[in-house]
């Protein structure tokens, strides 16, 4: 009998045993953001990516200014997560130091679920009247299926603390977003009525689109002020029509480049231009490689989150620069010069985009690009051996870099071989581009995260 | 096109489960049956990829060039008209290509996520990978 009892004795202790290794103690107390993964931003960068190749109205500029706001979103969410790190209110244009709420003292939070509640309302805010129904769901289900995963450990008040002090952040900024002079810019892109200029080095359209995008967008504000007063590039070369002029010259080049274009620089000129029909920007570009940066360096949500800030700051205020240049000197493009002073029957590689040729958005937006992955990815100099697979799934080849600036030198090139833009505009818009990716990385105070 | 959405809705559900399971949830290999090369997998899907663009860029030219005609001072005005009539008979063609396209992004993007996060290790495997499924496209002209 007492063998019994023994062998029950011990059989309970065993259950025991084992029942308190399935238990958890549930997490009450903040855990620093850079324990948590930061693979569920990445597929918000993925989706976002996807939503604005299916929502009208979201042209480069709307597009950067919404990766922007959701990339703030995220970072403020996390922020008080990690260690010596400092809030962008206080740092950035217009955004005082009080404007965006604080979690509550002495209470815990989980700031994965925080930034998931962020991001996703951010995101439907920044889309918001043009967002289809579908797109909707996904978001709602992405946030819902991550909310699900990441609230099961925590208690339920630290979990709806979590979710309000993410909503809280999305809601202060998009009050603060209202005021940029972007809001809503998607339902006006054109932001008619606008009166062309006239002249001979002025724009004209280039294809069905009678007005030019955003001709206002340069009176938008700037995440930090420097980024428009201390990039601008200096005047274009003068126009003329004179065969000796140096603005001749630049034309001539564009025709010789693209008469005499390799495949390799067909090639180059059509993958970066992304898509003829469907694209989520150039900006979109830049992100999707920033995403794979992420995922090759197992980047913690800390990383992530810094990662997506600091693009999105650079690339809003890099379309909001080059447009100040765009709409200043309202240059005429190389195909419409082309065609009237050198040759009629000329054709580009791809389309010309519905606006001024200086300086070059995609120059712009891919110098910022570069200035961020190297302070992100490198020890400054900038070598990395990156294989870009974005436009694997709309039937381009992978292209392979060894430094950044690599990449951004081709992506800038890309429009000359394309025969819309000038040797002049890709040059002073990499430059411009570059400049503002290193105030971003070096004027604002960013956490050391890993 | 709603199809296209049903296809976006599944695949946009099985990225959201797939990247919920971890590693120790995956099947087992014997009961997965032959296991296809993930390069052949990506190589076939690339292709048709590589097929539309061209079908892409094929037509965008098209109706560009199309433009650039009707934008010409000298067009007569009755082969300006004509012209734009046989651009407005393109766009239900240009939104079928475009559709189709997209749903093919997406699987590609899901696919080739999981084989690079799931599949290969940060590195050689990675670049291994890259490299032969760069030489396969070329064997088969998918360039």
């Amino acid at each position: 009998m007492r063998r019994v009892q023994s062998i029950v004795a011990a059989l309970a202790v065993i259950v025991m045993l084992f029942s308190s290794c399935e238990r958890y103690e549930p997490v009450t107390e903040s855990q620093e953001t850079a324990v948590y993964s930061g693979d569920f931003l990445r597929q918000y960068y993925n989706l976002q990516c996807q939503i604005t190749k299916e929502t009208s109205g979201f042209f480069p500029p709307q597009a950067a200014r919404a990766f922007a706001y959701v990339g703030i979103a995220a970072y403020e969410a996390v922020v008080p997560g990690i260690d010596g790190a400092k809030s962008l209110a206080g740092q950035i244009n217009g955004l005082s130091a009080n404007a965006l709420p604080k979690p509550e003292a002495d209470q815990a939070y989980n700031w994965s679920i925080a930034a998931n509640a962020a991001v996703a309302e951010t995101m439907r805010k920044m889309f918001d009247l043009n967002l289809s129904e579908e797109n909707l769901q996904k978001i709602n289900q992405m946030e819902e299926f991550n909310y699900n995963q990441r609230s099961a450990e925590f208690p339920l008040p630290v979990a709806e603390r979590s979710v309000a002090f993410g909503k809280a952040i999305a809601e202060a900024l998009y009050q603060f977003s209202m005021g940029d002079g972007g809001h809503q810019s998607y339902l006006d892109a054109f932001q008619l009525p606008y009166e062309l200029p006239e002249g001979p080095n002025c724009w004209i359209p280039t294809g069905p689109v009678a007005h030019p995008i955003s001709p206002y967008w340069a009176q938008c504000r700037p995440f930090l002020a420097v980024n428009i007063s201390e990039t601008q590039p200096p005047a274009p070369k003068a126009f003329s029509t004179d065969p000796q002029s140096e603005f001749y010259d630049q034309a001539m080049q564009v025709y010789n480049q693209v008469t005499n274009n390799s495949a390799e620089e067909i090639e180059i000129a059509k993958f970066w231009a992304d898509d003829p029909f469907k694209t989520c920007t150039p900006a979109g570009h830049t992100f999707n490689i920033m995403t794979q940066l992420l995922e090759e360096v197992d980047a913690s949500l800390a990383k992530c989150a810094v990662g997506y800030a600091k693009l999105g700051l650079a690339e809003n205020d890099a379309f909001i620069s080059c447009w100040v240049s765009k709409y200043e000197y309202d240059l005429i493009r190389p195909v419409s010069y082309i065609h009237q002073y050198i040759d009629p029957s000329f054709q580009t590689v791809i389309g010309t985009p519905p606006f001024p040729a200086y300086s070059s958005g995609h120059s712009c937006e891919i110098g910022v690009g570069e200035k961020v992955f190297t302070e992100m990815f490198t020890n400054g100099d900038g070598n990395y051996d990156l294989s870009d697979r974005t436009g694997l799934q709309y039937g381009f080849g992978i292209r392979h870099f060894t430094n950044f600036s690599d990449m951004s030198l081709e992506c800038a090139n890309s429009r000359f071989y394309g025969g819309i833009h000038y040797p002049m505009d890709n040059i002073e818009g990499l430059e411009t581009g570059r400049k503002i990716g290193d105030n971003v990385v070096n004027l604002i105070q960013w956490p050391t995260v890993d | 096109m709603a199809y296209g959405r049903l296809i976006r809705t599944v695949v946009f559900v099985a990225v959201l489960t797939f990247a919920g399971c971890s590693s120790d949830q995956a099947p087992k290999e014997e009961n997965s049956g032959p296991k296809i090369d993930p390069v052949v997998f990506m190589a076939d899907l690339h292709c048709t990829a590589v097929e539309l663009r061209k079908a892409r860029f094929e037509l965008a030219d098209k109706m560009r060039f199309m433009y650039d005609t009707i934008m010409l001072p000298a067009t007569p005005e009755p082969y300006r008209q004509e012209l734009q009539q046989r651009l407005d008979a393109l766009e239900p063609y240009k939104d079928s290509i475009v559709g189709r396209s997209l749903d093919l992004a997406e699987v590609i993007k899901f696919k080739l996520d999981s084989i690079i996060e799931n599949e290969l290790e940060v590195g050689e495997e990675r670049k291994a990978f890259d490299e032969k499924l760069t030489r396969l496209l070329k064997e088969r002209g998918c360039e």
